[in-house]
């Protein structure tokens, strides 16, 4: 299935004068639409997609691609910097990513976001060059009660992610899930709890919840406090140790690899996405590295497991679209789209008739990542130094971008009252300690987890197939060691102690 | 601080108990997951406020789980004040959207809001600002994105 001449064939038509200059403006309408919040690849798709009706379809996937695949690193700078993130898969980011900003860190954190964003997506793209084929049974192998198991693995990460107590965690990810039900029923289609708002039919969305609790409540606090985000104190400018960063990133390869495989596979199942990625990548560094304590209080790593994720779930959503038709998101229904009007069938025999298109799409993301982090790391500096503006200047400016934002998800209006509601109650769980995170992750994740549990039920196994099926039964498992992992590991260590002791 | 908190939580609470009870009208398989979910925030948020209350439940669950309960921010007299304001301008600010739509009530927040909140005197900020954002937005949104912006309530009644 891997043919060398088609991907030399590729290879030559992108690294043209014409192939370069596509692929640069590419990558910076990526980059632009990724930063700017409410904007997204899928926008940048959307755009470009009526310019490429002349084009060769080949150069046409090469624009395309580029755009779609610097725009994840694009998000990565407003989650950093004004603890915004510019697209939803970046909402990990902010975890560790802001924190660092406020230390006075955000050249730091704009080059470890760029280093993992690039090795992620490398990693994400080879392996999808050579084991397209191979993995193509993964995707058929998911099904309802897979789907639930992970979805419960990512609901038992609230107690992983929570900073302050669990009770306050557990109680934001159970609004989460609360108002994850809000909406049509997608079984029996009854309305619950829409209050005759026709805006709430089609239940609260992500985007606009994630602006409300993340961008403007930090834009309340902001204000109130009136200091600029990376504080007043320091000599330091907040753009330097951009190369610290780098060298942060290239330490620690092996937490890059892992992390850039877990976004590999959730990549691979559809309708997971690049959020889920993130928190989960996230949630496997804080667990498994050393010196965990400093996650969420700005630590590298957090932004390094949550970038390398976010770009090697690239590589894995291909797979499904490509394979078999099914976009694993948003963005890959957009390019399905593209990959159609350029008269190109999707499917199996795209790996037999249209190879050199498959290789420039998977070449055009893999040369924006390197662009994109070249710009990213050469503007790391400058763009820090909005940190230090005074928040009065840019928070009215940024709280207007927000609601614009919403606005444009939808059309709706009714996504910009939602922004607002959450943006207060963003606010006010900021300062009783509760995690927005937790609350986000209830909100992603409620709709999935009663879709499969329902669905599951009806099928012929019902509730055994959660047990009878291997992969279900090994999350399952999975989820339970990673949830006992923690005491288990307390109790060792003092077991131990107490032997020492004796 | 310790009322404000009992408030909210109040308030969280009113909210899950209600979300649950309005559960109750939904057939039995859509009510699974709401009622499920109200049920376990209601009982989670009761047993926060008994904490709040009851000072040996909250020693008692601080010595469970090793971590303090109340992490409150606490504010001044005078970031308190900045915090209805701030409120207060975030409600004008969708209001004026709803009002006027996106292409007037940016320029119009913005200036009133350096002028009013922030207290800018200079025209650069107050003025010109405004007006490239503005620029800005109309460019990207109108221009290229060819977004179908809300042109607001008034406008909707007189046109």
């Amino acid at each position: 299935m891997f043919h060398f001449d088609t991907l030399l064939f590729a290879l030559s038509m992108m690294l043209t004068v014409k192939g370069i200059l596509v692929m640069f403006i590419g990558t910076i309408i990526g980059l632009i639409f990724g930063a700017i919040p409410g904007l997204s690849g899928v926008t940048a798709l959307i755009v470009l997609i009526p310019m490429t009706y002349g084009m060769d379809p080949v150069i046409a996937m090469l624009l395309l691609g580029s755009a779609y695949g610097a725009a994840t690193y694009g998000g990565a700078v407003p989650a950093i910097l004004i603890n915004t993130p510019g697209e939803a898969p970046n909402a990990a980011t902010v975890l560790d990513g802001f924190p660092l900003s406020q230390k006075g860190k955000s050249g730091m954190a704009l080059g470890a976001a760029a280093t993992a964003s690039t090795m992620g997506g490398l990693f994400g793209l080879l392996v999808a060059f050579f084991f397209i084929p191979v993995l193509s049974g993964v995707v058929l192998a998911f099904s309802y009660a897979e789907f639930l198991m992970i979805t419960i693995f990512g609901l038992s990460m609230i107690a992983v992610l929570t900073q302050g107590t669990l009770l306050k965690g557990l109680i934001a990810g159970g609004l989460g899930i609360m108002f994850s039900c809000v909406g049509y029923d997608p079984m029996t289609t009854e309305l619950r709890y829409t209050f005759g708002l026709e805006f709430l039919w089609d239940g609260i969305q992500v985007v606009p919840a994630l602006f409300g609790l993340l961008a403007l409540g930090e834009i309340m606090d902001l204000l109130i406090k009136t200091l600029p985000i990376a504080g007043t104190t320091g000599k330091r400018a907040p753009g330097s140790g951009v190369w610290d960063g780098v060298m942060e990133t290239l330490k620690r390869s092996f937490l890059t690899l892992r992390c850039s495989s877990i976004g590999f596979f959730i990549g691979v199942i559809p309708g997971l996405g690049g959020t889920v990625a993130g928190f989960f990548s996230y949630v496997h560094a804080k667990q498994t590295c050393r010196n965990s304590e400093g996650f969420g209080q700005g630590d590298v790593r957090g932004v390094i497991a949550s970038e390398a994720a976010n770009d090697a779930k690239e590589g894995g959503a291909l797979l499904p679209t490509l394979g078999f038709g099914i976009p694993g998101s948003a963005a890959m229904a957009v390019l399905l789209g593209a990959l159609t009007l350029h008269g190109v069938e999707i499917g199996q025999s795209i790996f037999i008739k249209h190879l050199d298109i498959v290789y420039m799409l998977l070449l055009s993301i893999l040369g924006a990542h390197i662009f994109a982090a070249g710009i990213g790391l050469a503007l790391a500096e400058k763009m820090a130094l909005v940190t230090r503006i005074r928040p009065a200047i840019f928070t009215p400016i940024l709280l207007m971008i927000c609601l614009l934002g919403s606005f444009t998800l939808r059309n709706s209006m009714g996504d910009v009252v939602i922004t607002i509601i959450f943006g207060l109650l963003g606010y006010e769980m900021r300062k009783f300690g509760f995690s927005r995170i937790a609350l986000l992750l209830g909100l992603l994740l409620g709709h999935t987890a009663e879709v499969s549990f329902r669905q599951t039920l009806m099928t012929r196994e019902g509730a055994m197939s959660f047990f009878s099926r291997p992969i279900s039964l090994t999350i399952l498992i999975f989820t339970l060691v990673s949830l006992s992992y923690p005491y288990i590991s307390a109790y060792i260590r003092r077991r131990r102690k107490v032997h020492h002791e004796k | 601080m310790k009322n404000e908190e009992r408030i909210f939580l109040f308030f969280l609470l009113f909210v899950a108990v209600v979300m649950t009870l309005m559960s109750l009208r939904f057939s039995s398989s859509s009510r699974l997951l709401p009622m499920l979910s109200g049920l376990f925030v209601a009982i989670m948020l009761v047993f926060l406020l008994a904490t709040l209350y009851a000072p040996n439940i909250a020693d008692w669950y601080q010595r469970f789980e090793g971590r303090t309960i109340m992490k409150t921010d606490s504010l001044t007299a005078a970031e308190r004040k900045r915090e209805i304001a701030v409120t207060g301008w975030f409600i004008g600010a969708f209001l004026l959207i709803y009002m006027l739509g996106f292409m007037v009530a940016i320029p119009v927040f913005l200036f009133l809001f350096f002028r009013l909140y922030a207290d800018y005197d200079s025209w650069f900020i107050t003025i010109v600002t405004p007006g490239i954002v503005t620029l800005v937005v109309y460019i990207a949104f109108i221009t290229v994105l060819r977004v179908p912006l809300y042109r607001g309530m008034l406008f909707e009644l007189i046109l």
